[in-house]
């Protein structure tokens, strides 16, 4: 029967089997390879729907493994013939796991989006009001100012970028995933902030976000690393 | 996703959509604007606001809780989503 991984944990943290039950209403386990555990599940076919049940019922498998150490999570879908197989993966891949696991440990993904306050995907463009009906230059002058919009829009990105990695930096181990727009989202980021230091991430965000005029803070998480190392059975 | 529980307020939908960035592979969340330019001036927009994961995963797995139609792809190829 296929076997299927949520997450690699350094070994000794035992599932909740009794609370919690993980894709396809499969229980959880752990199994054993030396410093490393895998948390998995045997279920009836390699070929996992991906439906929001399962995604769920994977994250709060791998929420139950946040909850007693950092683990090296899976992404939804990894599944080997059979406990060898994996087993055989891990042995494998025994040095990178124990890299990623140290690398995220102690640590949650944080990630932050900043959008311009109204929503308009079109970001600077609104300076700009709408365009004229007239054809010809005064068109042709409407769009090179909103082009020039935008490029301001995404200075300013830049900037408030700069600002929050220089603010967080006591807090922040690592950044990834940076993406600086001039349109919608201004700003992502994937941030890797100590377990301790979540409170004080939110509060430097809000307090450098906030204090700008018309921007707005979507702040999501702990979570599981994702970003910054995955368990995959490439 | 097709659960039929996606009447979601606006920080619950977020959450959902960072679960599914997350959890899935290859998870994509498009929000922007496709702009068609010539000579550096924008001169058509498509608004776009979809998920790829779902549609990416799913066809990987061969496992189509609701019909993809060319056009859907199309657009999401021509937008650098796929």
């Amino acid at each position: 029967m296929p076997t299927y991984l949520y997450c690699v944990i350094p070994a000794g943290y035992e599932p909740p089997s009794a609370t919690v039950v993980g894709v396809e209403l499969a229980p959880v386990r752990a199994l054993s390879s030396g410093a490393l555990d895998a948390w998995v599940s045997t279920v009836p076919e390699a070929s996992i729907p991906p439906t929001l049940a399962n995604v769920r019922a994977h994250d709060v498998v791998v929420r139950a493994a946040m909850s007693r150490a950092t683990p090296v999570p899976a992404r939804l879908g990894q599944v080997t013939a059979q406990d060898d197989d994996l087993l055989r993966w891990m042995r494998d891949r025994r040095d990178a796991l124990i890299r990623s696991s140290e690398r995220v440990r102690g640590c949650v993904e944080m990630t932050v989006r900043v959008l311009l306050r109204g929503g308009s995907a079109s970001g600077g463009a609104r300076e700009c009001g709408e365009a004229p009906r007239d054809s010809g230059r005064v068109y042709l002058d409407w769009l090179r100012a909103r082009q020039q919009a935008l490029r301001d829009r995404e200075s300013q990105a830049r900037e408030l970028h700069e600002e929050i990695a220089r603010m967080t930096s006591g807090v922040v181990r690592e950044t990834t995933g940076v993406s600086v727009n001039a349109a919608a989202p201004l700003l992502e980021a994937a941030h890797l902030v100590r377990r301790d230091m979540v409170a004080r991430h939110r509060e430097i965000i809000r307090a450098v976000v906030e204090g700008r005029w018309g921007l707005r803070l979507m702040l999501t998480g702990p979570w599981a690393p994702y970003s910054f190392c995955v368990a995959a059975n490439e | 996703m097709s659960d039929g529980e996606l009447e979601l307020a606006g920080d619950e939908r977020l959450v959902l959509g960072d679960l599914l960035n997350h959890v899935l592979d290859k998870g994509v969340v498009i929000s922007g604007d496709v702009t068609i330019s010539v000579a550096d001036i924008d001169l058509i927009r498509v608004g776009l606001n979809v998920f790829i994961t779902s549609i990416q995963t799913e066809l990987e797995h061969a496992v189509l809780e609701r019909p993809v139609h060319d056009a859907d792809l199309s657009v999401l190829r021509d937008s650098g989503g796929i």
